[in-house]
């Protein structure tokens, strides 16, 4: 009885050594390609479906500089999610505090991808992340849970017919709380109420940011990521 | 015509009442001004709540537009009764004082007459708007910048593109000015029947009261009366700022309000025309 328990347990730890293995592995091809990038900057266009939010599509430049530099600059007003696009190659690569665990095969978009749970080895804001990783080592879809923004689904579509091998558009979609202020806060007085039926009740919001004119590993001053627009 | 128009215009700009209407919003718009300068980041940290919980908002959301907006909102209740001040005494009054009748005497039509307060009634209405324009949008732009404008409703908000403001702004106020019109043509048509000056500005204003109470009140009963009411139709000015912009909407409302401004115009006339004026 001891023995075959013994058994069990030895050939449980092989999996799990085996499986880590295969999720660094794919780790490893996931990170190859974002290490030759030390910073760079795009144009984007960010096009919002948030549930009492009407705002219209408004393009504005990208700038990225390794570690964590990060900065959308638009012309006006623009509600920005607070998950940056480039958190999951960040968390990917982060060998400290995450360890890396295969969870299986699934097929997303039309192709086979390798599902990889990053599981946080400290205290993080970060408390799961899951990966969804193609062949080429390219994240196509991720769900991050953060203690301080909840969850998060993020969508990856690459264009071949760029040479970088970054995404060409990224949809961020999380849960967010129903907009709702006093009407006399407001100063909504004797508005018209909403005609029955056509109440917002979404609870889902996405932000759809689409890039192009990458320019990687080409300088630009550090000042654009503390100018005021 | 001319002439009878600029006498009409002077006789409202020697009355010290006239200039009360501006006066009051400019205190009322400064005292907002003032108050946003102070408290308006902590105040809007609050409506944001909700999103900012999600997202990082950036941009110059505090802007002269925003503000603009806010004062208009504030002043909706305002705004008829200073016009109804005005252009409620514009004939009672000089019936009150005798005058109506001197007029009346002189070799001019009583269509004439009517219509010449009626012009200078409704320049009143006008130079009002304008003012209450330059003070929110113009001074507001000054202090706080320009820029996108965030739309606020108790259930979402709406973001205007700058190049979008402006366009929207007047067509607002062209709006805003035929609604304040709507005012000065019922306390006008009160006025024609009414022989001292209270009574007109009494009637116009509780009219208002009563009618905004009805369309405030989200009870099913007043669903049905709502569409009749001038009052639901004198906020469309509001709906130039929404997104995307329902013109049917806009249209048949303006339409309305300009049905109500010929219906307080005609019946006033009419009776003023056939009416007896003995004092």
């Amino acid at each position: 009885m001891i023995k075959r328990f013994s058994f069990s347990i030895v050939l449980f730890c092989i999996c799990c050594q085996s499986y880590s293995q295969d999720a660094k592995a794919i780790v490893r091809q996931c990170n190859a390609i974002f290490a030759n990038i030390k910073d760079y900057s795009c144009t984007i266009n960010l096009v919002f479906d948030i549930p009492g939010l009407h705002i219209g599509t408004i393009n504005g430049k990208v700038f990225f500089r390794k570690p964590n530099r990060f900065r959308i600059r638009t012309k006006g007003i623009v509600f920005l999610p607070r998950q940056n696009p480039n958190q999951l190659p960040m968390i990917l690569a982060d060998t400290v505090n995450f360890i890396p665990i295969f969870i299986g095969k699934e097929i997303s978009g039309n192709q086979p991808v390798n599902v990889i749970q990053m599981v946080p080895l400290k205290d993080n804001d970060v408390v799961a992340a899951k990966f969804y990783i193609n062949a080429k080592g390219q994240i196509l879809k991720a769900q991050i849970s953060t203690k301080e923004n909840g969850t998060s689904d993020i969508v990856n579509e690459f264009d071949n017919n760029i040479s970088v091998k970054m995404p060409s558009t990224t949809i961020i979609s999380f849960d967010m709380k129903k907009f709702k202020v006093p009407k006399m806060l407001a100063v909504d007085i004797n508005s018209k109420s909403a005609k029955k039926g056509t109440e917002n009740t979404k609870t889902t919001g996405s932000v759809t940011m689409k890039f192009s004119a990458y320019k990687v590993n080409q300088y630009f001053p550090d000042a654009v990521f503390s100018e005021k627009d | 015509m001319l002439r009878l128009i600029k006498v009409e215009l002077f006789k409202i700009a020697a009355r010290p009442r006239s200039y009360i209407g501006i006066l009051a919003i400019t205190v009322i718009v400064l005292l907002i001004h003032m108050a946003m300068l102070a408290d308006g980041k902590s105040f809007l940290s609050f409506i944001f709540s909700t999103f900012s919980q999600t997202f990082d908002i950036q941009g110059n959301i505090l802007n002269g537009n925003l503000i603009a907006f806010i004062v208009l909102q504030m002043l909706v209740m305002q705004m008829p009764l200073l016009i109804a001040f005005v252009t409620g005494d514009i004939i009672s009054g000089e019936a009150a004082d005798g005058t109506l009748r001197l007029i009346a005497g002189r070799p001019f039509s009583r269509t004439r007459i009517y219509f010449a307060k009626y012009t200078a009634s409704a320049i009143y209405t006008a130079i009002l708007t304008i003012w209450l324009g330059l003070m929110a949008l113009l001074l507001g732009r000054i202090l706080f910048g320009s820029g996108d404008m965030i739309v606020l409703k108790s259930d979402s908000l709406t973001v205007i593109r700058s190049a979008d403001v402006l366009w929207r702004y007047m067509v607002a106020f062209g709006i805003a000015f035929l609604s304040l019109l709507l005012i000065a043509s019922f306390s006008f048509c009160i006025s024609a029947f009414s022989n001292n000056s209270i009574t007109p500005i009494i009637i116009c204003m509780g009219t208002i009261i009563v009618f905004t109470i009805i369309g405030t009140l989200d009870i099913p009963f007043f669903d049905y009366i709502k569409p009749f009411l001038f009052t639901t139709h004198m906020i469309v000015w509001r709906d130039m700022f929404y997104d995307p912009l329902q013109w049917q909407d806009i249209i048949i409302s303006v339409s309305i309000i300009m049905f109500y401004i010929i219906l307080f115009t005609g019946i006033g006339w009419y009776h003023f025309k056939t009416k007896d004026i003995l004092i």
